[in-house]
């Protein structure tokens, strides 16, 4: 062929790979909100507690462990190719109930994995992930006690923890006039075990995950038991800025793949199993609903 | 009622000796702090500059109208929020306890600065010392020797007061002794070996504080 | 790292967040009240029997002080809510952890209440000790018996001296009332933290409790200073 030819064709060429490669390169262009902030900075901040056993605290060693951790250590894979990034660093945050929502709103933190609770009131400020865990609220009681279950509550004493999941389920029905027992609300778990052993209460209501780790440490192992049908719900979810879809798609698809490799379910099984804790058929299928299909 | 059971207690002194630890910690670092605080917040009283002297005096009396409790909430809350970093619940409760104490030291030091004569500024100004010489090298001086049993006396009440960090889940000497208690279910022996060492300690302190207050007015 | 902070200050006029702060007021307000009239009443006593020239009863006296004195309030008030109760006999044990309406309320004005009296009883004995032994000896001159003596004479004019240092009391004693959420009294700052934990809005929250301390403080610092300058003695 002669020159006069090959230059529009090359040129021809040249124009059609620059319009292929185009959604290429734009859709990394496109990056708004937090990945955006992940691509600029090259890293993802994660917010964390030091105390939320087994969700998130730090080991033996001091480094930072948990469900939540594990969880999020997917969701910062799916978040590296989201944003086109090898080696995305990971910088972790402590931080405590009450700054946790704080953070995560004013930019400080992406990403919270802990044990937050989707509430309607916290949503007003900070977005949630699809829930990770379902908590519920049991009964810590000695065991000579004759408290089997929630109906037999009438007229006795509760300890819970001060801001708590349990203490507002139980204030709530207290106000709803469902229910009709002594609520003592003290400031730790160690202090409402306290309340139940020294005979200060009945029993102790409080989140089944800290309540099986507690029985766990105790000596009094034989004496206490948990009782009771799970009450109240409450979804533990990962936490990220309001809108910011684009970034809140890529968790939840992360979390969505999890349940759908069963990967979630095996995470759930080796922190919580050691307390007792098994998450029974029916709520597994309601994870497995709510997953986004990944197809 | 079951025995005393004193064993429990010597088991578990290792881990209520971490529990103490902090609260030494907290003390000593938060009162080095708080004085150093309190140094400026009463020259700043002093001071003939109106809008400082106004801000030591707000500072000083809203720190002392608000629980000290409450203001440890404020830290725990206010600093990670603030300084957009991870400050951990020790940072804050120093922090707390500084800038609370602080308001304390600053009236003792002031109380200690007017206790001089003004003879003896008047003195050092006439050697021809600035103002600021004047206030470091002959009148503070002096009033600190003069204000130590109070500052030391001050001293103790923060090392009381850093029982209460237990509320913002540090793991204080009494934070301690709750875990132990609760999970030896021993809560009489505990609680009352916390405050027999309190007590021990608080007593000793403010003892020697009273003899080397009335050896600094005997001088 | 921004700085941003959702504030929402109308949360604060919300039910049931209203109706909790009002309700801590209310709380922290009638504790104090308590915790004074004990404080006081027992300070009293025992500020003036480490005055009395019977030794073992200043020796008792000094011992109350002291003990109460250099024990921080939070290990007292736990001792009374959780340890004093199992010592007592079964009975009253089971009927002050169970059936004591309000049982934390009164722990909480006696595990408190007995901190503050300890300081009570030392300002009154200063305020005793610091008559000159010159009245002193002049009113028993006069024909007074002792006991006429601190009646008519040693504790009207202690008292009207110790009025500033028992207001600065009074103020401590109210500040010293919010340790009394350790044991699950829900008084004003228990409840900011409540209000934190439903909406988040801690600032919010905490700044309503500090306003409520710093308002009162105030009423009562200018009440006292009125109390003072009319029970002031002139000379």
């Amino acid at each position: 062929m002669s020159l006069r030819v090959i230059r529009p064709l090359a040129a021809l060429f040249a124009l059609v790979i620059a319009v292929a490669a185009i959604p290429l390169s734009a859709s990394a262009q496109n990056l708004t909100g937090t990945l955006a902030k992940i691509k600029q900075s090259g890293e993802i901040v994660i917010g964390h507690r030091d105390d939320g056993a087994p969700y998130a605290f730090l080991n033996m060693d001091q480094k930072i462990t948990g469900y939540s951790i594990d969880v999020c250590d997917q969701v910062v894979k799916a978040v590296a190719a989201a944003v086109g990034s090898k080696d995305l660093k990971v910088r972790y945050v402590s931080s405590t109930a009450a700054t946790r929502i704080p953070l995560v709103a004013n930019g400080t933190v992406d990403l919270d994995c802990g044990n937050a609770t989707d509430t309607f009131a916290r949503a007003h400020q900070v977005d949630f992930s699809l829930p990770i865990f379902f908590s519920d609220s049991k009964l810590l009681v000695l065991k000579s006690s004759p408290i089997k279950g929630y109906r037999s509550l009438g007229g006795k004493t509760i300890a819970v923890v001060q801001n708590t999941t349990s203490d507002s389920y139980f204030t709530g029905l207290l106000e709803a006039k469902k229910i009709n027992v002594h609520l003592i609300r003290l400031t730790s778990i160690p202090e409402a075990m306290l309340a139940v052993t020294t005979g200060r209460a009945d029993a102790f209501a409080g989140d089944v995950v800290p309540l099986g780790a507690q029985l766990l440490k105790s000596p009094d192992r034989s004496k206490l038991h948990i009782v009771g049908s799970p009450q109240g719900s409450n979804p533990i979810c990962l936490m990220t800025r309001q809108n910011d879809s684009a970034f809140r798609l890529v968790v939840n698809g992360a979390i969505s793949k999890m349940i759908g490799d069963g990967e979630l379910f095996k995470l759930q099984d080796k922190w919580f199993g050691p307390l007792g804790i098994k998450l029974d058929a029916a709520t597994r299928r309601a994870f497995i609903d709510e997953a986004i299909p990944m197809e | 009622m079951t025995s005393f059971d004193v064993h429990i207690i010597v088991r578990s002194l290792p881990f209520l000796w971490k529990g103490m630890q902090l609260s030494i910690a907290l003390a000593v670092y938060s009162a080095v702090v708080g004085i150093s605080m309190g140094v400026v917040l009463a020259i700043m009283r002093l001071s003939s500059i109106r809008p400082l002297a106004w801000l030591s005096y707000v500072y000083v009396n809203l720190l002392r109208s608000v629980p000290l409790l409450l203001i440890l909430l404020w830290f725990y809350l206010l600093v990670p929020l603030l300084t957009g970093h991870p400050v951990g619940a020790f940072s804050s409760a120093l922090i707390a306890f500084a800038m609370f104490e602080a308001a304390y030291y600053a009236e003792i030091i002031r109380a200690g600065i007017e206790s001089i004569p003004a003879r003896q500024s008047q003195a050092a100004l006439s050697t021809g010392l600035t103002r600021w010489q004047a206030m470091r090298h002959v009148v503070l001086p002096q009033a600190f020797a003069n204000m130590t049993p109070s500052l030391l006396a001050q001293g103790i009440l923060l090392f009381m007061d850093t029982s209460l960090v237990v509320v913002v889940g540090l793991r204080d000497f009494m934070a301690t002794a709750s875990i132990i208690a609760t999970q030896q279910a021993r809560v009489v022996e505990l609680y009352t070996f916390v405050a027999l060492v309190y007590f021990v300690i608080c007593f000793a302190a403010s003892r020697a504080v009273g003899l080397l207050r009335r050896r600094v007015s005997a001088a | 790292m921004a700085h941003t902070y959702n504030w929402n200050w109308s949360v604060l006029f919300q039910h049931p967040y209203l109706g909790w702060l009002i309700s801590g007021a209310e709380v922290s307000l009638a504790l104090a009240a308590c915790m004074w009239v004990l404080a006081f009443t027992l300070g009293s006593l025992v500020g003036v029997a480490s005055t009395l020239p019977n030794r073992y009863v200043r020796a008792l006296a000094a011992a109350y002080v002291e003990v109460l004195r250099n024990i921080p309030p939070i290990v007292q008030i736990f001792v009374w809510y959780f340890v004093v109760p199992q010592l007592l006999p079964p009975a009253l044990g089971m009927y002050v952890k169970r059936d004591l309406p309000h049982s934390a309320f009164w722990t909480a004005v006696v595990g408190l209440g007995l901190f503050i009296s300890a300081r009570v009883a030392e300002h009154v004995r200063a305020g005793i000790e610091a008559i000159p032994r010159s009245l002193v000896q002049a009113s028993l001159a006069t024909g007074l018996s002792a006991a006429q003596s601190y009646r008519h004479v040693r504790l009207p004019i202690a008292y009207r001296n110790i009025v500033p240092v028992l207001t600065s009391e009074f103020l401590i004693c109210f500040k010293v009332s919010a340790i009394a959420l350790t044991i699950g009294v829900m008084e004003m700052t228990a409840q900011s933290r409540q209000v934190e934990f439903y909406t988040a809005h801690g600032i919010e929250a905490f700044t309503a409790a500090t306003l409520f301390y710093l308002v009162f403080s105030a009423i009562f610092s200018v009440g006292t200073t009125f109390a003072e300058r009319a029970m002031r003695i002139r000379g």
